[in-house]
């Protein structure tokens, strides 16, 4: 109950997210953790916390980054707008909200790998 | 009963620059609190890293910056690299931090296949939430200094 796990069953029930990436061992590349396996060659879904947890809400708050991979910067677009659409304002299970941030993309110059990357911050509310 | 002195306000003080000063006290203690909080986050090889992470405000202050070429050593020497400053125009109410080290954004984000260690935005978050009270006294302390500062007048004087 960290948000991760929400947030991948999210974004896996969407078709236009799950169509914008490419698969590994029959399933979309949507991983729920912050690394993609080497083996994956196209388009890709990496998740992480990036923001500590306050436990003395009494609601769960989590902030996490959602990175988007693909060597083409439009295609690397297209995969941030498909999880934006399919998570900002949107609820999950009854008790999950969610809301996002689209961040700038970050070049493949600068993260190496020849990948750009467009980050979506997303915040997600849990009773 | 000893006489109190009587101070009279016999203008406000301006209020624009009671204004500007409290938003530099603000961007100052928010800024201040950010890079101690991100430089221990930052994780370290040779501390290139925590090295570089620096703040500027509109005004000019800066601090966070830990530049070894103030020690006669060469740019570019292993863990004894200097770093550039931050160097973006800022308006008067503005302020900049971050990171200037060139694996900054990578460590920051990741890669695709590096897990990223985030440094920048849990410090922005604990300096939001745990210790947004300091940055609201800091903000409280100049609006009230820049309020008597206006132009008084003592008319009566205490023994």
């Amino acid at each position: 109950m960290n948000g991760l796990t929400e947030t991948k069953a999210k974004l896996l029930a969407d078709p236009s997210v799950v169509s914008s990436v490419s698969t590994y061992k029959t399933k979309p590349a949507i991983f729920g953790k912050p690394v993609v396996p080497e083996k994956v060659s196209g388009n890709a879904i990496s998740m992480y916390l990036s923001v500590p947890v306050d436990g003395g809400l009494e609601y769960g708050n989590f902030g996490l980054t959602v990175n988007c991979w693909a060597s083409k910067y439009d295609k690397c677009i297209d995969i941030q707008e498909a999880v934006y659409n399919a998570l900002n304002r949107q609820t999950y299970a009854g008790n999950t909200f969610f809301l996002c941030i689209k961040s700038v993309v970050i070049p493949s110059t600068t993260v190496g790998g020849g990948e750009y990357n467009a980050p979506v911050e997303v915040l997600v509310r849990q009773r | 009963m000893a006489e109190q002195s009587k101070v009279v306000f016999e203008s406000l003080a301006d209020f624009s620059k009671v204004s500007l000063g409290s938003v530099e006290a603000g961007n100052l203690k928010f800024c201040e609190i950010w890079v101690t909080q991100a430089k221990p986050l930052a994780p370290v090889d040779e501390g290139q890293l925590a090295n570089s992470i620096q703040f500027v405000t509109g005004t000019g202050k800066k601090g966070g910056l830990n530049d070894n070429s103030q020690n006669g050593r060469k740019k570019g020497s292993g863990n004894s690299e200097s770093f550039d400053e931050i160097n973006i125009p800022l308006t008067k109410k503005e302020a900049a931090f971050g990171a200037t080290a060139k694996h900054a954004v990578p460590q920051e984000f990741g890669t695709k296949f590096m897990a990223p260690q985030p440094y920048a935005r849990p410090a922005i978050a604990i300096t939001k939430g745990a210790k947004i009270t300091e940055i609201i006294k800091a903000i409280d302390r100049e609006v009230k200094n820049g309020i008597l500062k206006g132009n008084k007048k003592r008319e009566t004087f205490g023994l």
